[in-house]
């Protein structure tokens, strides 16, 4: 069944077809928002949220064969408000003084892991964004800039700075 | 494949692309979510965070729709001087798309729907034009031609961009006697 499909379905009253579409994007989706907000718990609420944003605005899914896209502005949008919110309350979670495990060679997988996690977090929020659905999850920059209304160039230029960034700080780490 | 000549960057792409598995129950509770939710999900009891420049920045977001909507019922492709239906209002559309093959109105009041509001060809080459009956209050709409191409009124006053990755236009109907 393609997005398309389902999507109709579920316009026209088969409201159990929309577990199709979060089944096809649920791994996909969440692996975007932990990155983004950087834990599994707050990952899941952006998402669950997201998907049920979605359900209620699904009329408004102009472009049916491009529910992923356009559910993924939604989910976007989500990460973005959840991080605000969060920076605010666990100041932690995102600051650059988190205290992280330090140490271990580039081939030690779980510091590497948790040095990523680190220096993801301490990206400018943007250029995160833009660094995951390009380099991660394989977005065009053209499909980037219908999802985040920012022009190609300035995706472009955050992705170069997310990974200048990323490299400066893996670098000082290992 | 997205790629980056650098192998330090192509190291943490890998590992960023083996991420945990998502909890399988989330299906779940999104379909609960979905079928116990009220409809109005929008009126729910939320927490809303404010700043001082939040509130100054929503305050002229208002100002501005509620301008851009009082000249909208003036200047835009709506024109609300058809007999009204009671409270609500008559209010006939047009749009100019010589190279259509049909158009159709969609917008809060019908849903979205793409097939409730379909436009008629006028007596003028290349206008089309619908008359909806509608309440009191700001519409929310847009035209789609010939079933998949989104375009906004481009009479309206007000055109705003909505968080689902497209615009809308905006239409005050009614207004103070």
């Amino acid at each position: 069944m393609t997005d398309a499909d389902a999507v109709t379905r579920v316009l026209a009253g088969e409201v159990d077809v929309y577990a199709v579409l979060v089944e096809r994007y649920r791994q996909r989706f969440g692996r975007y928002a932990l990155h983004m907000l950087g834990n599994r718990e707050d990952a899941e609420e952006a998402l669950q949220d997201a998907f049920v944003r979605g359900f209620r605005a699904l009329a408004q899914c102009r472009d049916r064969a491009r529910f992923g896209s356009w559910l993924l502005a939604i989910l976007a949008n989500r990460c973005r408000t959840l991080a605000r919110r969060r920076a605010r309350s666990r100041h932690e979670e995102l600051h650059p003084e988190d205290a992280v495990a330090r140490g271990g060679d580039f081939g030690d997988g779980l510091a590497w892991r948790e040095e990523i996690r680190h220096a993801l977090g301490r990206l400018e929020p943007r250029q995160r964004e833009a660094f995951l659905l390009h380099y991660v999850d394989d977005w065009s920059y053209e499909e980037m800039a219908q999802v985040t209304g920012a022009s190609v160039s300035a995706l472009k230029m955050r992705a170069k700075r997310a990974c200048d960034r990323l490299r400066l700080l893996l670098e000082e780490a290992f | 494949m997205a790629t980056d000549p650098d192998p330090m960057i192509r190291r943490v792409v890998g590992t960023l692309r083996d991420a945990p598995e998502v909890d399988p129950d989330l299906t779940g509770r999104v379909m609960t979510q979905i079928r116990t939710a009220p409809r109005s999900w929008w009126l729910a009891p939320r927490t809303l965070w404010l700043t001082p420049l939040h509130l100054l920045g929503v305050a002229v977001g208002v100002a501005v729709l509620v301008t851009a909507a009082w000249f909208a019922g003036a200047r835009t492709g709506a024109g609300t001087d058809l007999p009204s239906d009671g409270a609500r209002q008559v209010v006939q559309f047009h749009l100019v798309a010589p190279d259509a093959n049909s158009v159709v109105l969609v917008g809060d009041f019908n849903d979205w729907e793409l097939g409730a509001t379909p436009l008629r060809r006028s007596g003028r080459p290349g206008v089309w034009t619908v008359d909806v009956s509608l309440a009191p209050g700001l519409v929310k709409y847009a035209f789609v031609i010939d079933g998949n191409r989104w375009v906004t009124d481009p009479y309206a006053a007000a055109t705003i961009s909505d968080e689902f990755g497209g615009s809308a236009s905006y239409l005050r109907v009614g207004g103070p006697s």
